[in-house]
């Protein structure tokens, strides 16, 4: 994830009133186990089954998967990059499986899909946000923002 | 004897005991961005740095981990997975606040061997400013 996240599409700079029910540019993260580490230590969450293959084949596991608060801190934060004026209310994520990392330099692909959803209103942006790494759906989840002000 | 449940909230609606104050530092809200590669926003014209939203977990997760640990049987050791997070906010978190926490089990439910657990946790400043709020649900397998 280093070397900057890609951007699949890096155009059409989201405003306020042309994003209804439209997507926004999907954003590709490819996450490695030193990514995991990284936010370990900048989470607090050292949970083993986060960087130990022992401990997570311990858990039941088949191996070190990612923090579903970090997957969810990348896709909360591609809908905030993509609107960077606006202030985040809510967000919420619902983990549906968990994303298995392994120690190599490949490390795992996840591309966050967020369209912007329901009737936004005048102050506020509703966008839906889906995870998918391989064939699969890791989370799903949804963001506000309020887009009246700079962020305060 | 819980065992034999096959739904209670037994333990709903009792408060965790409140974390102490979590003091925000512009460090920690850099290292947080960086590690779920947020671009750094410029400065706000006025007042202090706002963090990421999810820099919530940091503190609302382990006043969420010791409402859930007071739940569980001395010696056991469940398998804990969380299903979903809410966060919701008054206000973004700063670098400067001073955080305090208070979490209240929700439901608490036992379904065979499987129990799941609703936690909310309120986020004020220590000066009492509501800044938001969490929920998140975690399934426990064996052991609970």
């Amino acid at each position: 994830m280093n070397e900057r996240s890609q951007r699949a599409n890096d155009t059409a700079e989201p405003t306020p009133g042309n994003t209804h029910r439209s997507a926004l540019p999907a954003v590709r993260h490819r996450i490695r186990r030193e990514d995991l580490v990284r936010y370990a230590a900048a989470s607090g969450d050292l949970n083993p089954i986060h960087w130990s293959d022992r401990a997570a084949t311990d858990a039941g596991l088949t191996g070190v998967v990612a923090h579903g608060m970090f997957v969810m801190g990348l896709a909360v934060q591609a809908v905030a990059d993509a609107l960077p004026h606006g202030t985040v209310l809510s967000c919420s994520a619902k983990f549906a499986a968990p994303v298995y990392v392994a120690d190599d330099d490949a490390g795992t692909e996840l591309t966050i899909e967020a369209t912007v959803s329901g009737d936004p209103q005048p102050s506020c942006v509703p966008v839906a946000l889906v995870v998918v790494c391989g064939a699969e759906t890791v989370l799903t989840g949804a963001v506000l923002v309020d887009v009246t002000q700079e962020p305060r | 004897m819980r065992q034999a449940m096959t739904i209670s909230d037994m333990f709903a609606g009792i408060p965790a005991t409140a974390q102490a104050p979590y003091l925000v530092t512009e460090a920690k809200v850099r290292e947080f961005e960086r590690s779920i590669g947020a671009r750094t926003p410029p400065l706000p014209a006025a007042g202090a740095r706002p963090a990421p939203p999810t820099f919530a977990a940091l503190i609302v997760q382990p006043a969420e981990a010791k409402a859930v640990a007071q739940l569980l049987d001395p010696g056991t050791r469940p398998r804990l997975v969380q299903l979903d997070q809410l966060l919701e906010f008054t206000r973004p978190i700063r670098v400067g606040d001073r955080l305090v926490t208070t979490t209240t089990v929700v439901t608490d439910k036992h379904l065979g061997r499987r129990r799941i657990v609703a936690v909310a946790t309120d986020i004020h400043t220590v000066d009492g400013e509501r800044v938001g709020r969490s929920r998140a649900t975690v399934l426990m397998r064996g052991g609970a």
